[in-house]
C-alpha cells in the first residue's frame, strides 16, 4: 500500500464490504471500479487482505498464518504433494509422497529472498562423508533442487511440535533433558566441524517422546569467516553483528543459550518491534534476569543460560559438551558450574544509583563524609569478588572455613617442623624435610594450578596461600644440610647468633618466597596472595637490614637507625602501590598503601624516641629541661613525638586531598592514627613520672578534651583515643599517687560517671523536649 | 472454524470422540487467548496474565462441559466467552481487594491434573508476531466495531443473537461489523 490514503479506493472498499455483509454475496469489483480503472488492482489487493484476515480470524488469531492461503499446492519431480505442513522463516513446508522410495518426506520451498551461505549441495556431500545425518537428532536432508525457482530442500518429515510452541508447557526437568540432547546433538556436529548458526526454538522439533530433532542443518554453514548476519535477529551472537570477529561452535553455544534463556522465561532476552531493536538491545547487552520475568526459573538453569549467552564467546561454555554437562549436574541435583559475568555487571549497573545517591546525600548535607566512605565501602564490598579470599568474601561456606582452616594448621604445622629440624635436631638430612614440606608444597601448586584453571578460584587462592610458607622453609634446611651460605655461630653481623640461620639464607629464602608470591598474585589477581607479597618484602627489608646491623642496633637501643634504614621501605611500597594502580592492578594497590603508611608512622614514631629526631636536625630543647630531670632526652623526645603528630595529621589531609580513591583508605587509617599520636607525648611524659606529678592530671585533662571534642570531628578514632588515653591517665594517676588501696579514687569515679550518665539523659531530654 | 463446525465437534465429542475433543480444544484456545486479551484491554494484558486466565477458562469448561447443551444453548464459544468474562472480574475483584497473590496462579506444568485435550490445547496457542500485529488493529478500532467483531469472530454469535445482546436492530449491527471490518482491514494494510 502507497503511503497516501486514497479516499477513494477506501470508499470502494467499504462498499464491497457492506454488500459482502448484508448480502453474503462477494460483489463484482470491475463493476465497483468501472469509472476508475486505476483502483482495479489495489481495490483487489485489499479484497484478497479481507478475505484472508477474515480467515484468520475464523481459525483464531494464535496460528495465524500469513502465508497466502488456498491455491494449489505446488508439485515436485518425483513426489506426490500431500499437504502444506507449516510456513518457517525460510520458507513454505510441503509433507510429499516419495514415489521412487515409496516414503513420505518433508520438501521445504526456501524464500526467493532466502540467503544461503554456500552451495548446500556441497554442505550435503560432506555432510554425508562425514556421516553427519547418522546422528538421529539431526534431520537429514536428502535432497537439494538448486536448479529449481526457488530452490527445494528434500529431507526427513518430523512428525512433532517445535520446541518453541511446547517448550513453555514442559516441565523444568523435560525441559533441561531436552536441552541436553540437543547439545549433545550440536555436539556431534561440532566434532565433524559443522555448525548450525542459525539454532532457534522453530528450528527444534520434538517428538512425542519429547526427543529433539534439529533441522535446517547446514544451511548457514560457513568458512568462519562467513556467517554474519545470517540467522534470526533474536538468537544472533554478538560476534555475528560484527564482520571482522570469527565464528566459531560458541556461536551455536550462543543460541543454545538463548533457547534455554526463553524456555525459562517464556520471552527472548534481546525484544524489539523491529530488528534494529533487537540488535541495538544486543548490543547494549542488559537483558533482565530471567528469574525477574518468572520467580519460578531455578537459579541454576538461568546461570546455565547466562553463561551461554555470554557476549564474548570466550566466558561462554566452550563447548556444547560443557553446557551439556552443566545441564546433566542440575539434573542430577548437583551444583552447577556456571558463574555468569551478567551477575556482577548486573549488579554493578544496578548498584550505580545507590552510589550516586549517596553523593547526592553528601552535596546536600544530610550525611558526613565518613558516612558517605563507609557507605560506599559496603557497596564497594558487593562489587568484590565473592569467592577471593575469606578477608574479601561476602559471604562465607564451611568450604571455606574448612580451607582456610587447613592453610592455617598446614603453616603452624611447617613451622613447628621447622623448629624441630633446626632449633631442636630432631630431624636430621634432607629426604625427610622434603616428603614432610616440599612435596605438599609442589602438590599444592598443581592442584592449585589445575583447579584454578578450572575456575574454582576460592579453593586454588587456599592452596596457594597455603603453599606459599613451606618453599622458604624448605629452602632454609635444604641450604643448612648442604651447607650453603652458612654462617658458624659467633659471627659477628648475623641477625641470629646461634648460628641457625645465615642472614645471606634469610635474604635468598625470603627473596624466593616474594618473586613466588608475586608471581601467584599477578596470575590469580587476588588480593590475598598480594598481601602475602606485602608481608614478605617487609620481611625481605629485616632481612637485608640484618646485614646493616640489625641485631646491634636493638641490642643497643639504637631504634634511629632501624627507623632510618626501614624508612626507604615505605618509598618502595607507595611507588609499587601507584605503578599497579597505573597498570590496573587494583587488587595490589591496597595491601602496598596500607603497608607504605605502616612503615611510615613505625619509622616516624621510632626516630621520636630518645630525641633522636631532633639530634638528626640539629635541633635541642635540652636547655629548658629541668636539671633534676635524670632522662637527658625526655624534652626532645616529646617535641618530637608532638611534631609526629602534626606530620601525620598534615600527610593524612595531603592524601586525601590529592590522593586516588585507592590512596583514601590509607589516609584514612592515618587519620585513626592522629589522635593517638597526638596524645602519645603527654602520655609519653607522664609514665616516665619525671616532671610534676600536675602532668598526669593534665594528661587525663586533654584526654577527656579529645572525648568531648570528638563532637566537632567527624571520626569517631578521636573518641576511642580520648577513651583509652582517659584510662591510661587514670591507671598512671593511681600508680603515681599511690591510689591503689584508696576506696574513695574508685568510689570517686563511680560517682563522675554516673553524673555524666545523669548528663547524658538530661541532653536527651532537653532534645526531645525541644 | 465457523459456528456450524464448532457445533459439529462438539456433538461428535459429546459422543465419545477423543480426536474431536482434542481439536475442538486446540481451536476453541486458538480464538479464546486473543479473545481473553481483547476483553483485558491493552493495559491489563500480560503474556502471563492472558495464559493463566486462558488455562483457567479450558480447564472450568473441560469439568462442565455436561452443561452445554448444544443447540439451545447457543454458540459454544460464546458460552467459553462468558466462564472468560466471570473469570476476569473475578480476577480484577480479587486483585483490588488482595492485590496481587503468587499462590493463586497455578503454574501450567505444576498443575498435574490438567486433562490431556487441555494441556495440548496450551500449549499449541501462542501469540505469533501476525496475531500480535492483529491485536494491536483491534485495538485501534472503536469500541463499538470491535465489540461487533470480536462477537461475530470469536464468540460466533449469529447477528441475529447480537442484536439481542447489543439491543440494537440487526441491520445496524451488519453495517457495524462491516464498518469494522472494513476499518480492520485498512489498518492491517497500513505499512509497520
Amino acid at each position: 500500500m502507497a503511503g497516501v490514503r486514497d479516499e477513494e479506493l477506501e470508499r470502494r472498499f467499504a462498499a464491497y464490504v457492506e454488500r459482502h455483509v448484508l448480502t453474503g454475496t462477494a460483489p463484482s469489483i470491475e463493476r465497483l471500479v468501472a469509472d476508475r480503472p486505476d483502483l482495479a488492482a489495489p481495490l483487489r489487493a485489499l479484497v484478497d487482505r479481507y478475505r484472508t484476515l477474515a480467515q484468520t480470524l475464523d481459525s483464531g488469531l494464535s496460528i495465524a498464518d500469513t502465508a497466502p492461503s488456498g491455491g494449489t499446492l505446488p508439485t515436485f519431480d518425483g513426489f506426490r504433494t500431500i499437504e502444506r505442513i507449516g510456513a518457517g522463516g525460510m520458507g513454505q513446508v510441503y509433507k510429499l509422497h516419495d514415489l521412487k522410495l515409496d516414503r513420505v518426506v518433508a520438501a521445504k520451498v526456501m524464500r526467493p529472498d532466502q540467503r544461503i551461505a554456500r552451495p548446500v549441495a556441497d554442505f550435503l556431500r560432506e555432510a554425508r562423508s562425514m556421516a553427519l545425518f547418522q546422528d538421529r537428532r539431526i534431520v537429514q536432508i536428502f535432497e537439494f533442487r538448486s536448479e529449481a525457482t526457488p530452490p527445494v530442500i528434500i529431507m526427513e518429515l518430523v512428525e512433532g511440535f517445535e520446541l518453541g510452541r511446547i517448550g513453555p508447557s514442559l516441565e523444568l526437568s523435560q525441559q533441561a533433558r531436552v536441552l541436553v540432547e540437543v547439545c549433545d546433538a550440536i555436539q556431534h556436529a561440532h566434532a565433524l566441524g559443522i555448525q548450525h548458526r542459525d539454532l532457534k526454538p522453530s528450528n527444534i522439533m520434538l517428538d512425542v517422546a519429547l526427543s529433539p530433532k534439529i533441522l535446517d542443518f547446514g544451511l548457514s554453514a560457513g568458512a568462519p569467516t562467513e556467517g554474519h548476519f545470517i540467522g534470526t535477529p533474536h538468537y544472533l551472537a554478538p560476534e555475528q553483528l560484527d564482520p571482522a570477529a570469527p565464528i566459531d561452535a560458541r556461536t551455536d553455544v550462543y543460541a543454545l543459550g538463548v533457547i534455554l534463556y526463553e524456555l525459562l522465561s517464556n520471552t527472548v532476552p534481546y525484544g524489539g518491534a523491529t530488528p534494529s531493536d533487537i540488535l541495538a538491545a544486543l548490543r547494549r547487552g542488559q537483558p533482565r534476569l530471567p528469574v525477574e520475568i518468572n520467580p519460578r526459573a531455578p537459579e541454576p538453569l538461568q546461570a546455565i543460560a547466562l553463561k551461554a549467552m555470554e557476549p564474548r564467546p570466550s566466558d561462554r561454555y566452550q563447548s556444547a559438551r560443557e553446557m551439556s554437562l552443566d545441564l546433566r549436574r542440575y539434573l542430577d541435583g548437583r551444583p552447577v558450574l556456571a558463574r555468569p559475568t551478567m551477575y556482577a555487571t548486573t549488579l554493578e549497573s544496578r548498584m550505580r544509583p545507590h552510589v550516586d545517591q549517596i553523593e547526592e546525600w553528601l552535596r546536600l548535607k544530610l550525611i558526613y563524609p565518613h558516612e558517605a566512605e563507609r557507605l560506599r565501602a559496603a557497596y564497594r564490598r558487593l562489587e568484590a569478588r565473592e569467592d577471593d579470599w575469606i578477608v574479601g568474601s561476602r559471604t562465607l561456606s564451611y568450604s571455606q572455613i574448612a580451607l582456610y582452616l587447613g592453610a592455617f594448621l598446614l603453616v603452624a604445622g611447617s613451622l613447628f617442623y621447622f623448629g624441630a629440624h633446626r632449633f631442636h635436631d630432631a630431624v636430621r638430612g634432607v629426604v625427610r624435610p622434603f616428603f614432610a614440606l616440599a612435596v605438599p608444597f609442589i602438590g599444592l601448586n598443581a592442584a592449585g594450578r589445575y583447579l584454578y584453571s578450572r575456575e574454582r578460584k576460592a579453593v586454588a587462592v587456599a592452596f596457594f596461600l597455603a603453599g606459599v610458607s613451606l618453599l622458604p622453609l624448605f629452602l632454609l634446611i635444604w641450604f643448612h644440610e648442604t651447607g650453603l651460605w652458612i654462617a658458624p655461630a659467633g659471627t659477628p653481623g648475623q641477625l641470629f647468633a646461634g648460628g641457625s640461620v645465615s642472614n645471606t639464607q634469610l635474604q635468598v629464602t625470603i627473596a624466593c618466597a616474594c618473586g613466588w608470591s608475586g608471581w601467584l598474585a599477578l596470575r590469580t589477581k587476588t588480593t590475598a596472595l598480594s598481601t602475602v607479597l606485602a608481608v614478605l618484602l617487609f620481611l625481605l627489608a629485616i632481612a637485608v637490614l640484618s646485614d646493616f646491623g640489625l641485631r646491634s642496633w636493638i641490642v643497643g637501643r639504637r631504634f634511629d637507625r632501624f627507623a632510618l634504614h626501614v624508612a626507604p621501605l615505605a618509598v618502595v611500597y607507595a611507588w609499587l602501590g601507584v605503578a599497579a594502580e597505573r597498570r590496573e592492578k587494583p587488587w595490589f594497590v591496597g595491601p602496598l598503601y596500607l603497608g607504605a603508611v605502616m612503615v611510615f608512622v613505625a619509622a616516624l614514631d621510632l626516630l621520636a624516641l630518645d630525641g633522636r629526631a631532633l639530634h638528626y636536625v640539629g635541633v635541642s630543647f635540652q636547655p629548658l629541661q629541668g636539671r633534676d630531670v635524670s632522662n637527658p632526652t625526655l624534652v626532645d623526645t616529646v617535641a618530637a613525638l608532638t611534631m609526629n603528630g602534626v606530620v601525620f595529621y598534615a600527610a593524612a589531609s595531603a592524601i586525601d586531598w590529592f590522593g586516588s580513591a585507592a590512596m583514601k583508605a590509607a589516609a584514612w587509617l592515618l587519620f585513626t592514627i592522629v589522635p593517638f599520636s597526638a596524645l602519645e607525648p603527654l602520655a609519653y611524659l607522664s609514665e616516665t613520672a619525671e616532671y610534676s606529678r600536675r602532668f598526669d592530671w593534665t594528661y587525663l585533662a586533654l584526654a577527656l578534651a579529645i572525648v568531648v571534642a570528638s563532637h566537632w570531628r567527624e571520626r569517631k578514632s578521636f573518641y576511642y583515643a580520648g577513651l583509652l588515653n582517659t584510662g591510661i591517665a587514670l591507671y598512671l594517676i593511681a600508680s603515681h599517687q599511690h591510689y591503689f588501696d584508696k576506696p574513695l579514687w574508685a568510689i570517686s569515679l563511680i560517682g563522675v560517671g554516673l553524673i555524666a550518665l545523669g548528663a547524658g539523659f538530661a541532653l536527651d531530654a532537653a532534645r526531645a523536649s525541644r | 472454524m465457523s459456528r456450524d463446525e464448532t457445533a459439529t465437534l462438539v456433538d461428535r465429542a459429546r459422543d465419545g470422540s477423543q480426536t474431536a475433543l482434542d481439536v475442538l480444544y486446540a481451536r476453541c484456545a486458538a480464538k479464546l487467548l486473543p479473545l481473553i486479551r481483547q476483553r483485558l484491554g491493552p493495559s491489563l494484558r500480560s503474556d502471563l496474565e492472558s495464559r493463566d486466565i486462558l488455562q483457567a477458562v479450558l480447564m472450568k469448561s473441560f469439568e462442565r462441559r455436561a452443561q452445554f447443551h448444544g443447540a439451545q444453548a447457543g454458540s459454544w464459544m460464546a458460552w467459553l466467552a462468558r466462564i472468560a468474562d466471570n473469570e476476569i472480574r473475578d480476577r480484577a475483584d480479587y486483585r483490588t481487594r488482595l492485590r496481587r497473590d503468587a499462590a493463586r496462579r497455578v503454574p501450567l506444568d505444576e498443575a498435574a491434573d490438567v486433562p490431556a485435550p487441555v494441556r495440548s490445547a496450551l500449549s499449541q496457542t501462542i501469540l505469533g508476531e501476525a496475531a500480535e500485529r492483529l491485536e494491536r488493529a483491534l485495538d485501534s478500532l472503536s469500541d463499538a466495531h470491535r465489540e461487533v467483531i470480536l462477537l461475530r469472530q470469536f464468540e460466533e454469535l449469529t447477528f441475529p443473537e447480537i442484536a439481542a445482546r447489543l439491543g440494537k436492530s440487526e441491520d445496524a449491527c451488519r453495517m457495524a461489523y462491516a464498518r469494522g471490518m472494513t476499518a480492520l482491514t485498512l489498518k492491517m494494510s497500513e505499512p509497520t
